[in-house]
């Protein structure tokens, strides 16, 4: 299991989510982002690569964004492409994620 | 295997194996006329199941067939298709091409950006026939709600979904389901966040979303439970009709007529937008159906049979020892021996069950094989398969596809006649390939019975003459001639071509029979047809045999073949001029065998008449007798490869341990056959073998 490029800069952590987010890599993103809260540093989370992300790695994603909600931690998701707001939007989920969309 | 995905691809490709058998077993019910609900349903589950297993793997190519396929059998399925003729064509040619998509898929292979178009294009064609091309088919899968309103066909329904980690860990996918329940018709989609963990709590593989979905279609309940097929049992589901749809214009339309006197009412409808028309249908809660089947690795069916195997013997040498204690003196122990002895026994019929496939899975393969070949060779022919069910040893039913494909397509190249030769013989111009199964005497019996020309023994005489198979003037009889066919390099056909002719088959066939401990035997009438039967044991494992001594060693006989067992008196004995000996036996001499000879073994009892001669059944039904010093018992063996564990030793089929933990080999009656019919003079007129050691004497030495 490889790890995800993760740039940790004096004022936010960065980190770019693979092509393919299916259940073989949820359990890695979630330990990746545990990493990533200690920082307790703003969050980007670059989704520009990613070409399919199933339920797993959404609801990591979910829980993600509740845990910065909760600390006050700024959390968005950089370039969404297509496949990735399709996924929101067939689950249900765009009302929660859509919103923290960044283009660059 | 670390890769989880993997592991569900094996799975995966394991049901499309058992969906497509299932494919064309309702196909060919199908083209047989059987036009039952029920039929036509399974078919489309089979195409269904596979298209929605392959989208979750992203095998799109086999995706974007299986819907057209998909489609064309909804259509029948819904009536807007009759069944004809020319429809099942495609189809089977569909089943064809998808049974290669998976292939390719299983195999990681890729396929040519044309394969299976015309198929495609054919099935498009129908499908445009029934006035809605297959583009707007699609389109239009999702109604158009203000048509549906208007019409008052649609329907709302509320279904709650909440998945369990078995879900994901089976390698679906929440999303693929979603997708494809909105190509039902205008869903709404409610997710359900509240289960969601903290993320240090969470596991990443469980299920924590849940959707409650609305669901405005036409199309009705089973419609929706197909989506949710493969989940039912990895997830709470609960689907409600919540009647009939209306939007808020046709409410009131119908409102004012009148329309809504006997309306029960329906609490949890949405006033503004739904009256049901009916009471509502309690959901199917509590339906999901057990399954009564596991799957499990070969190896690990393997690995228990093999240790039965191992059980088997330690109890035979339990028995061997016990056989000697009192039983007045130790009669717990002599009963539990006994005990011991049956419950095994049990135990082992019950672990071969377990490896036990119904014929089916080779069976299913032929149909297609006759197909391809009566198309390309311009003929007309009917398969008709019988004993499907009938069970055998996997390893069987493995290497018997082989042989049996071969067959089929000589009955079919060579057997059938072409229509206008049937129909001036006064026959159908379809011919009738009749492939049967059935168990007898222990044994599976497999035939292939063809109502075409038969053997001509004339040109199979001739031809085995000029290829030097049999001398010009060798006296054959009809059953000889007929077996010349299973002679190395031996051909009748005219020309090469990719079907038959090359004069490699029959007797490869006849090889991978026997080295699965079966026989091969034909019988043909000229102008009627020829029956090749196909005997072969039930299991590689295990085999009932005859402990014989033969000098100081003991070798089995499998019990099956054994007719009698007999002392013979002088008078029934009579030598032959090349030196062999033969034995009166029920009214006709049989060849006297002397095993000692071909396996050298020293101090064995030479003559028939001081030791016994054990009668054996070899292949084509010929009789033999195998002279031994005695018989010893009759016990059940596991049967060891000596292939695998020391080499091939001509004239023996494997080896066993016996109760005394020595090594004994088992007898192969077919080899032992051929070896007294075409070398025996060989054997015996060789010069003094004074080096020569027994097989089992050598394998015995080796060991200890």
């Amino acid at each position: 299991m490889t790890s995800y490029a993760m740039v940790n800069s004096d004022d936010e952590i960065s980190l770019t989510l693979k092509t393919i987010m299916d259940l073989t890599e949820a359990e890695n993103l979630r330990l990746t982002f545990l990493d990533c809260l200690t920082k307790k540093k703003p969050l980007k989370i670059l989704a520009g690569e990613v070409e399919r992300i199933t339920t797993p790695c959404l609801q990591i994603l979910f829980s993600l964004k509740n845990w910065a909600d909760y600390h006050n931690i700024d959390f968005s998701i950089v370039d969404m492409p297509q496949a990735f707001k399709t996924a929101l939007d067939d689950i249900g989920l765009e009302e929660y994620l859509a919103p923290l969309e960044q283009r660059t | 295997m670390s890769d989880p995905m993997e592991q569900f691809k094996v799975i995966f490709f394991e049901e499309c194996s058992d969906l497509l058998i299932s494919l064309e077993e309702g196909l060919m019910q199908l083209q047989a006329g059987d036009c039952d609900e029920e039929v036509v349903h399974s078919v489309f589950r089979a195409v269904h199941s596979i298209k929605g297993g392959a989208g979750a793997f992203g095998f799109d190519r086999l995706v974007s067939f299986a819907h057209i396929q998909e489609t064309l059998l909804d259509d029948i399925r819904s009536g807007a298709l009759e069944v004809e003729q020319a429809y099942m064509t495609v189809l089977l040619q569909a089943f064809d091409i998808l049974s290669e998509l998976v292939g390719a898929a299983q195999r990681d292979e890729e396929v040519a950006d044309d394969f299976g178009g015309d198929v495609a294009k054919a099935m498009k064609a129908i499908l445009d026939q029934t006035g809605v091309p297959l583009a707007e088919k699609n389109a239009t899968k999702k109604p158009d709600i203000e048509t549906d309103t208007a019409e008052k066909n649609a329907r709302l329904f509320r279904i709650l979904f909440k998945p369990y980690a078995e879900l994901f860990q089976r390698a679906n996918e929440p999303i693929l389901l979603i997708r494809e329940l909105g190509t039902l018709g205008d869903l709404t989609v409610a997710l359900d966040v509240s289960d969601v963990p903290d993320i240090e709590e969470m596991e990443a593989e469980h299920a924590y979303f849940s959707w409650d979905f609305s669901l405005i279609t036409e199309y009705d309940e089973a419609a929706i439970r197909e989506v949710f097929e493969f989940v039912e049992d990895d997830c709470d589901l609960q689907i409600t009709d919540h009647g009939v749809y209306l939007s808020p214009e046709a409410f009131v339309e119908d409102a004012q007529a009148g329309l809504f006197e006997d309306i029960e009412d329906e609490p949890d409808a949405s006033p503004d937008v739904l009256k049901p028309r009916k009471a509502v249908k309690p959901a199917k809660s509590g339906e999901a159906v057990v399954s009564q089947s596991i799957r499990v690795e070969l190896d690990k069916v393997d690995t228990l049979v093999n240790m039965v195997g191992e059980l088997v013997i330690t109890q035979a040498m339990l028995r061997e020892q016990g056989g000697e204690l009192l039983v007045e003196q130790y009669p717990n122990l002599v009963q539990g021996i006994e005990d011991l002895s049956r419950h095994i026994r049990d135990l082992q019929d019950c672990v071969m069950a377990i490896r036990a496939q119904p014929v089916k899975s080779v069976f299913s393969r032929m149909p297609r094989l006759v197909r391809e070949l009566t198309a390309s060779l311009g003929k007309k022919a009917r398969l008709v398969m019988s004993g499907e069910d009938t069970e055998v040893d996997k390893t069987v039913t493995e290497r018997i596809g082989d042989p049996l494909m071969h067959m089929i397509r000589n009955s079919v190249d060579h057997g059938l006649e072409m229509p206008d030769v049937r129909a001036k013989a006064g026959k159908s111009e379809e011919g009738v390939i009749n492939l049967s199964a059935f168990h007898r005497g222990g044994r599976i019996f497999i035939e292939i019975a063809d109502d075409g020309a038969g053997i001509n023994k004339k040109i199979v005489l001739e031809k085995a003459i000029a290829n030097g198979l049999v001398s010009p003037d060798a006296n054959l009889s009809d059953e000889e001639i007929n077996n010349l066919i299973f002679m190395p390099g031996f051909s009748t056909a005219e020309s090469v071509t990719n079907v038959s002719g090359r004069g490699v088959g029959m007797d490869v066939v006849r090889k991978n029979i026997q080295s699965l401990g079966g026989r091969i035997s034909i019988r043909s009438e000229e102008g009627k047809g020829s029956k090749f039967t196909m005997s072969l044991p039930l299991t590689l494992a295990v085999m009932d045999g005859m402990v014989v001594d033969i000098g100081p060693e003991k070798y089995i006989l499998p019990l099956v073949n054994i007719i009698q067992t007999l002392r013979p008196g002088k008078e029934d004995v009579n030598s032959l001029p090349d030196g062999r000996n033969v034995m009166m036996f029920r009214g006709e001499y049989i060849l006297l065998v002397p095993l000692y000879d071909l396996y050298h073994i020293d101090n064995a009892i030479e003559n028939p008449c001081e030791g016994l001669v054990v009668v054996v059944e070899g292949d084509g039904g010929v009789l033999m007798g195998f002279i031994v010093d005695d018989l010893v018992n009759q016990q059940q063996v596991v049967i060891k490869s000596l292939e695998a564990n020391y080499a091939l030793v001509e004239g023996v089929s494997g080896a066993t341990i016996l109760g005394n933990g020595r090594v004994s080999l088992i007898v192969d009656i077919s080899t032992i056959q051929d070896m007294s019919a075409n070398q025996l003079r060989k054997f015996q007129s060789a010069s003094p073998e004074t080096n020569k050691i027994s097989p089992q004497a050598q394998i015995s030495s080796e060991i200890h």
